[in-house]
């Protein structure tokens, strides 16, 4: 769990920060500005998010753009339009509590803080959150929960449509090695960040231009590339940006990947999605020696 | 004097929940900002500028409470909410009394965390 505060005054900041971290409530992370916020998420400039974060809290009055300004910007960000945001200000009057909800706020703490309030609020809003999640998902069993990504459902009704019909398409099939070892070492909570941040970082650069990237299990990721993109630029490309990241690996080195490419081309007429994907899968596990099962 | 200005049960609750580092930590931040925030007044007192004083007044109005200097935050917040019907000839007085009050303040919140203080 990571929360996100966006305050001013450096000792509120701070003060809120160790108020829920010795709550329980995860990684508290201080962004003493709307822009630097804005920055971190990936909002302005537009770009790769810096962090994921499950919940922002945002101080209203700030120097350049103030929190309601700042939470109607996060919110008009497709990716960030679920994310809980609790405003905070000592301004309490009903034209601004009125413009904060209509910017896309949860809640409201006032200041100066109180730590039963504080923990309570927080705690409501991301068990809202939770719950809001988990009834989204019951109906979409085809959307990754942590990356938000399409699941391998999803491939496999593509692959279905597309096996025997398109010439020259093919399926990217990226595992990250290590990854059950990353798990073990850093816990689930990091390696679903890990795992948004490599989303995030490939449906940023390769999402965006008609293939369909998916989260296929823990640690895969398949890319289904377009006749027109060239599918071993697309591999290479998708394993230099997860060595990039520089996310720490179990052994403590940079984590990496393996890509492999079916092309759809060389499947038997009659092939599944399913059964391309297994194909895939094989090839993946005797290039990188990671599990072929899904 | 340091009763009324200081709340000391706020920093006996946070000193609960987060230790007594944390919390000097946080009274550190604060006296660091408070410092900063100072020298803006200083020379306020002499060129008054209300959006500027509104300001640094609503930091001081935000921050104090929550770390038991309730007698701050109030007149903080007080002149924060009053600034605008202020007399022009009347705002220098206005800075100098926050002014004051801040520094004995921080003054008191210093003896409970002298390892807080600037340059501590």
């Amino acid at each position: 769990m990571t929360i996100l505060i966006v305050a001013d005054p450096p000792a509120v900041a701070a003060l809120i920060a160790g108020l829920l971290e010795a709550a329980g409530f995860g990684e508290a992370i201080v962004a003493h500005d709307a822009v630097a916020a804005l920055a971190l998420l990936g909002v302005e400039p537009r770009g790769v998010p810096k962090i994921a974060v499950d919940l922002v809290l945002m101080d209203i009055l700030m120097p350049e753009i103030d929190g309601i300004d700042a939470c109607g910007r996060l919110k008009a960000d497709p990716r960030l339009a679920d994310l809980p945001i609790i405003m905070i200000s000592a301004l309490s009057n009903a034209g601004t509590l009125h413009r904060a909800f209509a910017a896309g706020a949860v809640d409201y703490i006032a200041k100066p803080i109180q730590a039963d309030e504080l923990t309570a609020r927080v705690g409501s809003a991301l068990r809202r959150q939770r719950a809001l999640d988990g009834r989204l998902l019951e109906g979409a069993a085809s959307v990754d929960p942590v990356t938000g990504l399409p699941t391998a459902s999803v491939l496999t009704a593509t692959l279905d449509s597309l096996i025997g019909h398109e010439a020259a398409g093919a399926l990217v099939l990226l595992g990250l090695d290590g990854w059950s070892d990353h798990v073990t070492a850093n816990g689930p909570a990091a390696a679903d960040r890990a795992a948004r941040q490599i989303a995030d970082r490939l449906a940023a650069l390769f999402g965006s231009v008609g293939d369909l990237l998916v989260r296929l299990d823990a640690g895969r990721f398949a890319l289904l590339c377009r006749p027109a993109t060239p599918a071993d630029e697309a591999a290479e490309g998708l394993c230099r940006h997860v060595t990039d990241l520089g996310i720490e690996g179990a052994d403590g080195r940079p984590l990496t990947a393996t890509a492999v490419i079916l092309r759809l081309d060389s499947l038997a007429a009659g092939t599944t999605g399913g059964e391309a994907i297994a194909l895939a899968a094989e090839k993946l596990a005797a290039q990188s020696g990671c599990d072929p099962a899904p | 004097m340091s009763d009324a200005l200081l709340d000391q049960t706020i920093l006996d609750s946070l000193e609960r929940r987060l230790g007594r580092d944390r919390v000097a930590k946080v009274v550190a931040a604060q006296l660091s900002h408070g410092a900063e925030l100072l020298r803006e007044l200083t020379m306020l007192e002499q060129a008054p500028d209300r959006a500027r004083i509104k300001a640094v007044a609503h930091q001081m109005a935000g921050s104090s409470g929550s770390i038991g200097l309730t007698r701050l935050g109030q007149t903080a917040a007080d002149l924060e909410m009053l600034i605008g019907d202020l007399p022009e000839d009347g705002l220098g007085d206005a800075v100098g009394r926050l002014t004051a009050l801040m520094r004995t303040s921080f003054a008191c919140l210093t003896e409970f965390y002298p390892e807080s203080a600037p340059g501590a």
